[in-house]
């Protein structure tokens, strides 16, 4: 039962020491929000705007805000570590997306958040959640893997992506991938 | 006029043995029949019992919802033996689906509207990718994804929801790549 709940490998502590928490988006956090998403990684795998504007990150957040299933991931203090969000598709079917500020990386915050989601997920129903991730993010494809996904394949020119259609890995996870 | 957002094709669909010709009032008759079948009950999403009723319903969302054909022999455009249809699932992908008629099974028909209308949406409507999933129980429609061209990508596991009951899904693509 590698994939049970109970054997799930924890996050190493944050050298902030802080809990990982999920949290609506407030309005307050766009300047948490415009410094971490002008950063070199984020614009190298996400497609927001380069470079991001205050203006970018009021029209983020009202967004947002109004979604139902989107999250910010933050620290001790309140700060900002990332962001994650669930997108009904459909059918039972959750569509999952999430990034990581530059700050939080490598220390499990990424995953930790993103099982936090897949709880709240399961718990709202869902019957199977999904993500894609470019073959070249390794870190993005273990946060993933983590969290206790399941690669499923590979999806052919799936979707413009920053002027290409890179192929795209499909993770999979159901409700049993986690439960005991 | 649009139809799912695809065009009608300005030229007959057609490959010298089976075509692809527009809905006829005077199909209903026939896809009632067809649609009785136990095969086909189980593995797409018409409903079982099937009235007159479920065809009117089908061949209106045919053409609403998605550009749809009744697929006939090259040279009896009269009789139905199967369907087959593609709808826009954003992003440039393009979705088919299709069902053929007990006595027409075996020889080729739905790889050949599957060759039609994917290599269509590709190379003249516009499309990145078209797609189509199978459950992964249903190995002849599974044979016939593969000899029209497109290629297996990955099992979604629990993707397919059929009459209440999820279904692993086996997912095919095809790419303007696929056609160079």
């Amino acid at each position: 039962m590698s994939t049970s709940r109970a054997t799930w490998p924890r996050p190493s502590p944050l050298s902030s020491g802080g809990p990982v928490r999920l949290r609506r988006w407030r309005e307050d956090d766009l300047t948490a929000l415009v410094e971490a998403l002008n950063e070199a990684e984020i614009a190298r795998w996400m497609v927001f705007p380069s470079p991001f504007t205050e203006a970018d990150g009021r029209e983020f957040l009202a967004r947002q805000i109004a979604a139902s299933g989107s999250f910010a991931v933050t620290g001790e203090n309140d700060t900002l570590l990332g962001a994650v969000w669930v997108r009904d598709i459909g059918e039972g079917r959750g569509q999952i997306g999430y990034w990581t500020a530059a700050r939080a990386r490598g220390r499990g915050a990424a995953s930790e958040a993103l099982r936090q989601l897949v709880d709240r997920a399961i718990e709202l129903g869902y019957a199977r959640l999904q993500l894609l991730v470019e073959p070249a993010n390794a870190a993005s494809a273990r946060v993933a893997e983590n969290a206790g996904f399941r690669r499923e394949g590979v999806m052919r020119g799936w979707m413009e992506l920053r002027g290409s259609r890179p192929d795209l890995i499909m993770y999979g996870l159901l409700p049993g991938d986690v439960s005991e | 006029m649009t139809q799912g957002d695809f065009p009608r094709p300005e030229r007959p669909l057609s490959d010298g043995v089976v075509a692809l010709r527009a809905w006829r009032e005077e199909d209903v008759p026939a896809v009632v029949r067809i649609c009785q079948d136990p095969e086909i009950a189980r593995f797409t999403r018409v409903p079982s019992p099937y009235t007159e009723e479920d065809a009117r319903g089908f061949m209106e969302r045919h053409e609403e919802e998605e550009l749809g054909f009744a697929i006939v022999d090259a040279d009896d455009h009269d009789e139905v033996i199967g369907s087959i249809g593609l709808r826009d699932d954003g992003e440039g992908r393009g979705e088919l689906g299709y069902l053929v008629a007990a006595q027409a099974r075996g020889r080729g028909v739905a790889s050949r509207a599957v060759r039609l209308l994917a290599e269509w949406a590709v190379t003249e409507a516009g499309r990145a990718r078209v797609q189509l999933y199978t459950r992964v129980d249903n190995p002849a429609s599974q044979r016939a994804a593969e000899k029209a061209g497109l290629r297996r990508e990955g099992v979604l596991r629990a993707y397919m929801l059929l009459k209440g009951e999820r279904h692993d899904a086996v997912i095919f693509g095809m790419t303007s790549e696929d056609l160079a």
